[in-house]
């Protein structure tokens, strides 16, 4: 309170950083160049500091390795090391390396190229405020101007590639293709609740297809689970195994804690070659004694392949993403949908990134809250470099946002008309890079494409005074990468918004906007436990699509590109923070206030307690944001308040 | 070269000093003609030479809990965005050997003035990084061993750091001191037997830093040594016990306050370590280091193991008496000291780095235990003194400081010049 009195008094100067709790608050005023050229003047040292840390000792030499990988598919970065001398990326290289005199092994790297190239891509749709600002810090911290826009889109590049990297990986690694539970075959109950019983392939799940809850319901405990591990080759790039098919040896279930491999744990976990079929292999599980009746049953399924990957190092099989399977067994007597596939207690699940909102019954006093707890990267540098920037702009709505020195976004905002936004990332292939890739194929170029998330958010706080006028915004934009986003209005308004690319043209475009239900019937049957609200006043987000289930689903040459909760590292860890996040909302339904909220946010279970960046209660109708930031986990520290209003004429009245 | 006993020497009380700061600059006691004379000055004209080898050995540190630990403090590294990939533990192991030539002289007779000339003769680190693993990578099916954590590094540039010899032969910071025994104008104090002196000392910069591109490297200046400040000033008091002790048993004090100046330090910009030791790009190509200040006090006790006969020789001009004067043979102390560490600053570009810096070299303290001995032949006509001593900061916890030990073994010519 104090230390943002402090910095509304001096009205005459452009910038104000406090010195506690160490996290600075910076205001900025004027028009958007000035007010670039005061942050970059006030914390040119920290934005080194943080563009080094990160990108320059973390992330570039990190997404470096990922370039054999990338360039088996794309043959565009294949390099020397690939014995191919001609590639696009190979000249590029050879062309920078001759011309460098300074940080060669950053800027003539392939992951130096990825950021740059999109950069430049990205900056079409970056409206020119931002960018003016951006050249305002690059001028006030007398950085190259390419530097300052690279760290500002890094992050929706990093998030797009992360995305078709990991895919890449996972087309070439073992997949799961069926589980059959033999024993829910003739039992006399119908397990998947479609209304018949026993009916023919009522046990089995082929394709297999990973569910937010059980997969079926009061299944015989004496029968084993049969699984099939499926892993196709591509016989390109590094995929070149000698042995097509799984490795009987890398096959591992978790079961109640404990890990079962094979062959080590027979009888209890079997493997079987399929006749005729070198790439398949059934699997057998039955744990000691069988599962016991009237329980909750939870398997995670993981098995790699007979590759042995050199590069990037150490060396490796190609590993699937775990699976999970839920069901329970005779005499639980419980739904599918109220059983959520969530891992055993003991086993440690860390969450994404959440958020929630809340107001009318669901709040203490009626009014509205946003909490949200960003967890992404930190690298032993995002935490040091948390900021908070308050912008008083020439033109335009004030506001706030909850950042990190460079950046002209950030992570959380609410402006001085009562609107708070925030944004989860939420993987999808339905992303611009993947775009390039069915377009170009082989010779695509991994190019970012639409308006950076955060940059959105910081022009609809600039612009936009409520939520419906945040909507018009949301739905109309190309979208960088799979986001939701939530927003709320001091009048109570809330929306969640879900989008990506829309690389096939749904007629309803590429955002799914969800609203709290009616009433509380409509929650509860909103997919049960798993849908986005508790009651008619709240709702929330976590690292998953809850209504764009099916965001993309296509087939090119020889790779499936499926939704992201078939391939998605985020996925099974999201639904089980959303469940987890909506049973803490409902346990305080009716009495959620500032305290609360963060006692929610403070939930071990919500708390990534490694790359935990950026938590904060807002209060749009008081124009306050309680951040927690400088730490982590961030939760771990104190929420310090940030009343807007103190920086306004007349402590403003939104 | 005169005889000894012409330096006019009245008791071997009134022996050389030399210089604590010596001392304290290569984490040792190097005692005077006593074991650990705090208040000795030489007589006018004398000189007292001063060769020994020290060896020091550093292998763990005190945490601001005061619990005993690695050197440097766990590290957990992370899959940028993802799982713990395992616990770096540098279990360093840190030798010095080093040489040190230290010459006093007797300006006046409660005066005298010590140069100390330490040479690095060898410096050894053992990295000695010990791994713990830590989560289940899911696209390698398994939690990175060692042998993968240094792959997954050197795939990004990184090599492992490995043991590191250097400093061959290598001057470290040249120290000057200079001591009154002001208790010399004191009728009072000499006659209640109690000598008082005080000492400045000061260090010139004649070390070398350590190569900012190694990882794994120490320099030879005060700082590296971080054992005494490069100014210091003590002040210490003797009392010597008659009666039936015969003079065979003293106590001291020392009060002591050392400060560190702030020196200048060339960046690392990655050329050889580019994840580990890439900060120049954002600290600039310099930074100052100020280290935190020492101050505290030093109890000793001080005794004559064995007097020794006496004869007369050149040593004490044919003197009977005079050789009966001169130090015991065998001689050793005890001393304990305490001293409070300030926090160090760092000052760069960078006021993160700065702060990341000052994280790792907060405010503490220390505890040094010192056994000291000489064995002086000086009664017995032979111009020697051949010593001895062990310090050690591991014994007694401290807080936030290194936990050093280091054996000494010397020897000492005393003389005049005319």
């Amino acid at each position: 309170m104090f230390r943002g009195a402090v910095c509304g008094i001096l009205i005459g100067l452009l910038a104000c950083a406090t010195p506690d709790p160490g996290v600075p608050v910076t205001v900025l005023r004027g028009t958007a160049y000035q007010r670039g050229v005061e942050h970059g003047r006030v914390h040119g040292d920290r934005i080194r500091s943080f563009y080094t840390l990160l990108l320059t000792n973390s992330l570039m030499p990190y997404l470096n390795r990922e370039r054999p990988d990338v360039a088996s598919v794309l043959t565009r970065y294949l390099s020397r090391e690939e014995g191919r001398e001609d590639t696009p990326f190979q000249q590029w290289r050879d062309r920078c390396l001759a011309d460098c005199t300074y940080n060669c092994s950053e800027t003539c790297g392939f992951s130096y190229l990825l950021m740059k190239e999109s950069a430049a891509r990205l900056k079409a749709f970056i409206p020119q405020e931002a960018l003016d600002e951006m050249q305002g810090i690059a001028d006030g911290a007398g950085l190259p101007f390419e530097k300052v826009l690279i760290l500002n889109t890094f992050f929706d590049t990093l998030l797009s590639f992360r995305a078709i990297t990991a895919y890449i990986r996972q087309s070439q690694a073992p997949m799961l293709v069926r589980v059959e539970v033999p024993a829910a075959a003739g039992d006399g109950r119908d397990n998947d609740e479609d209304g018949q019983t026993d009916e023919e392939g009522e046990g089995l799940l082929a394709p297999f297809e990973p569910f937010p809850h059980a997969t079926w319901v009061e299944v015989p405990g004496d029968g084993p689970v049969r699984l099939r591990l499926h892993d196709i080759k591509l016989s390109i790039g590094v995929d070149k195994g000698d042995e097509p098919g799984v490795d009987p040896a890398t096959v591992q279930i978790r079961y109640n804690g404990v890990i079962y491999r094979s062959p080590e744990d027979r009888p209890f976990l079997q493997t079987f070659p399929v006749e005729g079929d070198r790439e398949s292999l059934d699997v057998v599980f039955a744990p000691p004694g069988g599962f016991p009746p009237a329980s909750i049953q939870v398997l995670e399924v993981q098995a790699g392949d007979f590759n042995r990957i050199v590069r990037p190092p150490p060396v490796h099989a190609r590993f699937m993403r775990e699976e999970r399977i839920a069901f329970t067994t005779a005499g639980a007597g419980l739904a599918r949908a109220a059983v959520p596939n969530r891992a055993p207690p003991e086993v440690p699940v860390i969450p994404p990134s959440i958020a929630f909102a809340a107001r009318g019954r669901a709040t203490s006093d009626g009014r509205t809250l946003l909490a949200q707890h960003f967890a992404l990267l930190d690298s032993n540098a995002s935490h040091r470099h948390a900021t908070v920037f308050v912008h008083l702009p020439e033109e335009g709505i004030p506001y706030a946002i909850l950042g990190y020195p460079g950046l002209v976004w950030g992570l959380a905002g609410l402006n001085a008309e009562g609107l708070a936004w925030t944004f989860t990332l939420s993987d999808s292939l339905n992303n611009p890079m993947v775009e390039a890739f069915l377009k170009d194929l082989f010779e695509a170029r991994l190019l970012e494409e639409g308006v950076p998330i955060g940059i959105l958010g910081r022009q609809v706080l600039s612009r936009r005074g409520n939520t419906a006028g945040a909507l018009e915004d949301l739905v109309r934009v190309k979208a960088s990468f799979g986001w939701n986003v939530l927003v709320a209005d001091r009048d109570g308004d809330l929306a969640a918004v879900e989008m990506d690319t829309n690389l096939q043209g749904r007629p309803e475009g590429g955002a799914f906007v969800i609203r709290p239900p009616e009433s509380d019937a409509a929650a509860a049957s909103d997919t049960g436990s798993q849908g986005p609200s508790v009651g008619p006043d709240d709702l929330r987000i976590a690292s998953h699509f809850q209504r764009n289930r099916d965001d993309l689903t296509t087939r090119v040459l020889v790779f499936d590109i499926r939704p992201q909760r078939t391939w998605s590292t985020f996925w099974y860890r999201s639904i089980q923070a959303h469940g987890i996040l909506g049973e803490q909302i409902a346990a305080r339904y009716g009495r959620i206030d500032r305290d609360e909220a963060v006692a929610i946010l403070r939930q071990p279970a919500l708390v990534d307690p490694r790359d935990s960046m950026i938590a904060s209660v807002m209060e749009p109708a008081q124009a306050r944001i309680w951040y927690a930031m400088g730490q982590v986990p961030a939760t771990d520290g104190e929420f310090f308040l940030l009343d807007l209003r103190d920086f306004l004429p007349e402590r403003g009245s939104p | 070269m005169r005889r000894f006993q012409e330096s006019g020497a009245r008791d071997w009380r009134a022996t050389p000093f030399l210089p604590g700061v010596l001392c304290a600059c290569l984490c040792l006691a190097a005692p005077g003609t006593r074991a650990g004379g705090l208040t000795d000055t030489l007589p006018r004209n004398a000189f007292l030479l001063d060769l020994s080898y020290h060896f020091a050995w550093l292998g763990g540190a005190w945490d601001d809990k005061g619990r005993y630990g690695s050197l440097l403090p766990p590290l957990d590294r992370y899959e940028p965005g993802g799982s713990l990939q395992g616990t770096l533990t540098p279990d360093a192991r840190v030798r010095y050997h080093i040489t040190l030539f230290q010459l006093q002289f007797g300006l006046a007779e409660a005066l005298s003035l010590g140069i100390g000339i330490p040479l690095v003769l060898r410096t050894d680190i053992t990295p000695d990084l010990r791994w713990t693993p830590g989560d289940v990578q899911p696209f390698l099916g398994r939690a990175y061993t060692e042998d993968d954590f240094w792959q997954w590094a050197a795939s990004m540039g990184q090599p492992r750091p490995g043991s590191w010899t250097g400093n061959r032969n290598v001057l470290g910071d040249v120290v000057l001191g200079l001591r009154l025994r002001f208790t010399d104008f004191l009728r009072r104090a000499r006659d209640l037997g109690i000598q008082g002196a005080v000492t400045i000392q000061g260090a010139l910069p004649t070390g070398r830093q350590a190569d900012p591109e190694e990882v794994v490297a120490a320099g030879t200046t005060m700082w590296d040594l971080q054992a005494q400040g490069d100014l210091g000033v003590h002040l210490a008091m003797e009392k010597t016990f008659g009666g039936v002790l015969e003079g065979r048993l003293t106590l001291g004090l020392d009060l002591f306050y050392e400060a560190f100046l702030p020196h200048r330090y060339a960046s690392a910009f990655g050329r050889r370590n580019p994840l580990l030791l890439n900060y120049g790009p954002y600290v600039g190509k310099a930074y100052w280091i100020d280290g935190g200040d020492l101050a505290g006090a030093a109890l000793q006790v001080e005794g004559v193991i064995w007097k020794g006969p006496a004869r007369a020789s050149f040593v004490s001009g044919g003197s009977l008496d005079r050789a009966r004067s001169l130090p015991p043979l065998w001689t050793a102390s005890v001393r304990l000291a305490s001293a409070w560490i300030g926090q160090t600053d760092f000052t760069s570009r960078s006021s993160v780095w700065d702060a990341m810096q000052e994280e790792k070299w907060r405010p503490g303290y220390r505890n040094v235990l010192v056994v000291s001995t000489v064995l002086s032949l000086l009664r017995l006509g032979a111009p020697l003194q051949v010593t001895a001593a062990w310090r050690s900061t591991s014994l007694i916890p401290g807080k936030n400081t290194r936990a050093s030990d280091s054996l000494s073994v010397g020897i000492r010519i005393p003389g005049t010049f005319w």
